[in-house]
C-alpha cells in the first residue's frame, strides 16, 4: 500500500532529522529566485537529485515517477516564457524559430530554460524532503523540536493513517452506488449530486472513526500529564550537521564561481537576464 | 436483582474488589434517555467477567466509565460512583487511571497513531512520563506477553487485523494496569485471528495478574475463561449477573428476545432439550457438550437419511478463466473458473484480500469482465443492457451505509423499483410489503443514517430483495449483527432460494455456511482453492486454515462425538444433531 510519494529505503537521508531536510527548501528557494542563470539552478538540481539517488538510495524509477508531474509544468513554462519574452534593448534579437505569430529568440529561449531549471531545482529540493521523510516523522519532529501541541500533533498522525482507508472506502461507495443503478457519467447537474452522495457515507464513517481514535488516545492518557517523555527522540545528530555543511559548502562554491566569473550583475531580481557570451 | 442461586462462582477474596460500580447512571448531552441506568456490580481481583446485552445497551459506555474517559474526557453526565482498585474515577486524574485500567477497542484501524509496533507501545508510556531508558524493557515485556516480540520493529500498516488487536492489547499492558477491559475485541477479526486473541486472553487469565472485563458476542472459545456474566437489558439496566451456566438457563427467554448470541453448543443443548433429549448439565463449551451428549449416542442414528441431490439445473453463474488486476495494484484474480447452480445458496470464503469481493463485483458488472468470462443465467454478462442487469442481479455491500442514496427508509426501498419504471401504485404496494417483512414499517420516514446497525442491515437487504433478483450477492451479511437480525435475514434468503433464486454469500461466518449453504468455494490469493459441497469444506481442516477459518463449534463437537461412536456421520448444524440423536420432531 503506497501512500504519497514517500520511498522507504532506510538510508542515511531517511535518518536525518525531518526538519533538516525541510529547512533546506528555504535557502534554496531564496538563492534561486535571486539568481537568473542556467548553470546555478542546473547545479542545484543535480545536487538534490544525485543526493536522492546515492545517499537516499531512491531507485531511479521511483525518482523518475516523482519527477513526472514536473514534465507538463516544465514544458508549459518553457513555451510561455520563451514565446512571450520581451527583448531588451541591449540584446540583438536573433530569431531562432518562427511559429505562426510567435517568434522565439535566442535570449528568450535561454531565459525560459533558466526559469524552468530554477523551478526544477526548487522542486528537487522539496523531493529530497518528501521522498525520504515519512509524514509521521515530520509531525513527530514538529512536536519534539517546534513545540507543536501534543494533542494536535498526534491527532494529525492518527488522521494520516486514515488516508488509505478513506480511498479504499470511496472505491467501495462508488461500486455500491453503481450496483444500485446510479450512472457514473452524467451532465453538469448530475456530477455534484453524485459527489454529495459519496461524501455523506464517507463523512459519517470518517467522523465515527475519528471519535473512536480520540477516545482510544484519551484512554492511553494522551496529554493527561503536562510533561511527556519520548521513546524515539528525533535529535539533530552529527549527520545532520554534516549534511548541512555539505549543502552550505556546495552553495558557497557555486556562488563563488558565479562571482569569480565576474557576474555579480546576475544577482539581479528586477532587470531581465543577460546573455552569456 | 441478584437472585441467590445466581451468586458468583468465580474466585472470591475478602479484600477490596477490583471494580466496584454503584448506582451508575450516564447520560450523553442531547440524548433523551440515559445510556446506563443505576448500574451496580463489583468484580473481584483475578475474575474474568463477560458483559452481554443487545446492541445499544450501554456496554461501550460502561467500558469508558471503567477507565475514567467518562467523565474526564467525554462530556457526559455521570451519577453514582465507579471505584477501580480502590480509586474513585471521578477524583483521580486520567493519567493515573490509565495505569490501572487498560481498554482495547473493537476497530483495529482506529486505535493507533504511530508508525511502528514499538513506538506505538511506547506511546502510552510517553504519555505517563516514563523515563526513556525504562521503556525498552517494558515494551519488550508487553510484546512478549502477547506473542508479538518478533514484530517489534514492524510497521503497523503491515500487520494483519489480528496482530493489530494483539498490539492494542500490548499497548495497554505496557502501562501496567491491573484491570483490562476489552470492548468487542474480535468484532473485526476473522475466526482464526479471534481464536488467537482468545488464546492470548487465556494466557493472561492463567497468569492471574489481571482482572478482565470482556464485551463480546463470539462466545464459544471464550466460555472456558468466563467466571461470571453481566446481562444488560435494552434500556441500559443491569438485568442479571451470575455464573454463566445458571444465567443462560434462567434468562433464556430474555437472551432470545434481545437477540443476544449465546455459545452455539448451549443453543444446541436448548434445542435438543426441547426435542426431548435429556440434558443433565447445560454445556458451555465443546468439551462439555461432548461429555453431555456422548452417553446419548447409544440411540444415535448411524444411518444418515440420504439427502437427495437437487436436480441438475442450469448454472446461475458461470465464470470461465477470469483474471483481473487492479490498475495500480496486485493481481486480484488468477484464472478463476466457477459454476454456481441456480436455486442454490452458495458461500464464497477465503482470507481477507483473497479476491472474493473482486470476483463478486464482476458478477454484477461493476467490474467489467472480458467478453466471454462471466455468464449469467446462460447469457454472457456483457450481453445484458445497463438497465437489464440490475433487474437480474443485486449486491448487498458489507457496510450498508455505502449503498444508501435517499433520505428516507421508504424512498430507499422504492429507489430501485422506480428506476425500473414500475408504476407508482405497484411500487407503493411492494415497498410497504418489504418494510413489513423486514420489520421497518414504523421507520418508513426515518433517515437511513439514523437507523441502528441491525436496522441498516435489514434495510440494505430489503432494497435488494424488493427487486426480486434472480441472483443476490451479499458481502458479510451477518457481520456485527445480533441473533434476531441474522435470523430474519436468513429466513428471507431461504425464501428467495426456495423460489428458484440464487444467493451468493461472501462470509467468514462458518455457522452461516454450515446452516444455509449447499456448496462453497474457497478463494486463496486470487485462485480457487476449493469448490464443492459444504460438508467437504467443513471436514477439511487444512482447507479451513488456508481460508483463515477454524472449524465451527458444532463441527468440532461432531468430531469429538465421532470418537465415541463409530460411523457417526459428520454433524455440523443443529438440524443434523436433531436427526442424529433421534430427536426429529
Amino acid at each position: 500500500m503506497s501512500q504519497g510519494v514517500y520511498v522507504e529505503t532506510g538510508s542515511s537521508l531517511h535518518r536525518l532529522n525531518p526538519l533538516t531536510k525541510f529547512v533546506l527548501v528555504i535557502p534554496t528557494t531564496l538563492i534561486l529566485t535571486l539568481v537568473v542563470d542556467i548553470a546555478v539552478p542546473a547545479l542545484f538540481s543535480l545536487f538534490f537529485l544525485l543526493a536522492l539517488l546515492t545517499l537516499g538510495r531512491v531507485p531511479a524509477s521511483r525518482l523518475g515517477r516523482a519527477l513526472l508531474p514536473f514534465l507538463p509544468v516544465g514544458i508549459g513554462l518553457l513555451w510561455t516564457t520563451a514565446a512571450f519574452y520581451q527583448t531588451r534593448m541591449a540584446e540583438t534579437p536573433t530569431v531562432a524559430l518562427e511559429l505562426g505569430p510567435f517568434q522565439l529568440t535566442w535570449p528568450g529561449i535561454v531565459y525560459a530554460v533558466s526559469i524552468v531549471l530554477r523551478v526544477l531545482a526548487i522542486y528537487a529540493s522539496s523531493l529530497l524532503f518528501l521522498l525520504t521523510t515519512h509524514p509521521t516523522d515530520f509531525v513527530l519532529a514538529l512536536v519534539q523540536q517546534c513545540r507543536l501541541p501534543v494533542r494536535l500533533g498526534y491527532g494529525v498522525m492518527a488522521a494520516y493513517r486514515f488516508v488509505p482507508l478513506l480511498s479504499a472506502e470511496l472505491a467501495q461507495i462508488r461500486a455500491a452506488h453503481r450496483v444500485r443503478g446510479v450512472p457514473e457519467g452524467g451532465g453538469l447537474l448530475a456530477a455534484p449530486r453524485r459527489l454529495l452522495g459519496y461524501a455523506i457515507p464517507l463523512l459519517a464513517s470518517g467522523i465515527r472513526r475519528a471519535q473512536q481514535v480520540a477516545v482510544a488516545m484519551d484512554a492511553r492518557a494522551l496529554g493527561a500529564q503536562p510533561r511527556r517523555t519520548f521513546y524515539r527522540r528525533l535529535r539533530f545528530s552529527r549527520s545532520d550537521l554534516a549534511f548541512l555543511l555539505a549543502y552550505a559548502s556546495f552553495t558557497v562554491i557555486v556562488l563563488t564561481l558565479l562571482v569569480w566569473m565576474g557576474l555579480p550583475a546576475r544577482l539581479d531580481v528586477f532587470s531581465g537576464p543577460t546573455m552569456r557570451r | 436483582m441478584l437472585s441467590p442461586s445466581l451468586a458468583s462462582a468465580g474466585p472470591r477474596s475478602s479484600c477490596e474488589p477490583a471494580i466496584r460500580v454503584e448506582g451508575l447512571t450516564v447520560k450523553y448531552p442531547g440524548r433523551k434517555r440515559p445510556a446506563l441506568v443505576r448500574v451496580s456490580f463489583s468484580v473481584q481481583p483475578g475474575e474474568l467477567v463477560l458483559v452481554l446485552g443487545p446492541s445499544g445497551c450501554g456496554k461501550s459506555t460502561l467500558a469508558l466509565c471503567l477507565n475514567g474517559v467518562i467523565p474526564h474526557a467525554i462530556a457526559a453526565t455521570m451519577e453514582g460512583r465507579v471505584r477501580v482498585v480502590g480509586l474513585d474515577t471521578r477524583q483521580v486524574p486520567l493519567s493515573r487511571l490509565s495505569e490501572k485500567v487498560g481498554v482495547v477497542f473493537q476497530d483495529p484501524e482506529a486505535q493507533f497513531c504511530l508508525l511502528t509496533v514499538e513506538e506505538e507501545v511506547a506511546f502510552g508510556l510517553e504519555n505517563l512520563g516514563v523515563p526513556p531508558d525504562e521503556m525498552p524493557g517494558r515494551i519488550a515485556a508487553a510484546l512478549e506477553l502477547i506473542g508479538l516480540a518478533e514484530l517489534r520493529e514492524r510497521r503497523i500498516d503491515r500487520l494483519s487485523g489480528g496482530q493489530k488487536q494483539r498490539l492494542a492489547l500490548a499497548c495497554v499492558l505496557a502501562m501496567g494496569p491491573e484491570i483490562l477491559v476489552l470492548d468487542e475485541p474480535t468484532a473485526h477479526l476473522d475466526p482464526q485471528a479471534a481464536a488467537e486473541l482468545f488464546a492470548t486472553l487465556a494466557r493472561l487469565k492463567a497468569a492471574g495478574r489481571h482482572t478482565i472485563v470482556v464485551i463480546e458476542h463470539r462466545l464459544d472459545d471464550l466460555m472456558p475463561l468466563v467466571d461470571r456474566v453481566l446481562l444488560f437489558g435494552p434500556e441500559g439496566r443491569l438485568l442479571a449477573e451470575g455464573a454463566p451456566r445458571e444465567l443462560f438457563a434462567a434468562y433464556r427467554q430474555e437472551l432470545d428476545r434481545f437477540g443476544i448470541w449465546i455459545p452455539q453448543v448451549t443453543e444446541l443443548a436448548f434445542r435438543l432439550a426441547e426435542a426431548g433429549v435429556e440434558i443433565d448439565r447445560l454445556p458451555l463449551t465443546v468439551e462439555e457438550a461432548a461429555e453431555t451428549l456422548a452417553p446419548r449416542l447409544g440411540r444415535a442414528r448411524r444411518h444418515w437419511p440420504h439427502m437427495v441431490d437437487p436436480p441438475e439445473r442450469q448454472p446461475a453463474v458461470e465464470v470461465r478463466r477470469l483474471s483481473y488486476r487492479y490498475p495500480s495494484g496486485p493481481q486480484a484474480l488468477r484464472e478463476v473458473s466457477l459454476l454456481i447452480p441456480e436455486g442454490s445458496f452458495f458461500a464464497l470464503v477465503g482470507p481477507n484480500g483473497a479476491g472474493k469481493s473482486t470476483l463478486a463485483l464482476h458478477l454484477v458488472g461493476v467490474l467489467e469482465p472480458p467478453p466471454e468470462a462471466v455468464w449469467l443465467l446462460g447469457r454472457p454478462l456483457r450481453a445484458y443492457g445497463r438497465q437489464e442487469l440490475p433487474r437480474v442481479a443485486s449486491y448487498v455491500f458489507q457496510n450498508p451505509e455505502h449503498q444508501f442514496l435517499t433520505s428516507t427508509v421508504h424512498d430507499e426501498v422504492a429507489f430501485g423499483l422506480r428506476a425500473q419504471g414500475i408504476a407508482d401504485r405497484e411500487v407503493e404496494t411492494r415497498v410497504r410489503a418489504a418494510l413489513e417483512e423486514f420489520g421497518l414499517a414504523a421507520l418508513a420516514l426515518a433517515h437511513p443514517f439514523t437507523l441502528s446497525q441491525g436496522e441498516k442491515r435489514r434495510l440494505s437487504v430489503a432494497t435488494a430483495l424488493v427487486l426480486r433478483p434472480r441472483l443476490l450477492i451479499l458481502d458479510e451479511p451477518t457481520f456485527g449483527q445480533d441473533r434476531r437480525t441474522t435470523a430474519l435475514i436468513m429466513t428471507r434468503l431461504r425464501e428467495l432460494v426456495r423460489s428458484g433464486g440464487t444467493v451468493v454469500a461472501i462470509t467468514h461466518d462458518l455457522r452461516l455456511v454450515a446452516e444455509e449453504a449447499s456448496a462453497a468455494s474457497v478463494l486463496v490469493a486470487g485462485r480457487v482453492a476449493f469448490a464443492g459441497p459444504v460438508a467437504e469444506l467443513l471436514g477439511s481442516a487444512p482447507l479451513l486454515r488456508q481460508a483463515g477459518l477454524v472449524p465451527p463449534p458444532l463441527v468440532r463437537l461432531g468430531r469429538r462425538l465421532a470418537e465415541w461412536a463409530d460411523g457417526l456421520p459428520p454433524l455440523s448444524t443443529v438440524e443434523h444433531y436433531l436427526v442424529a440423536l433421534g430427536a426429529e420432531r
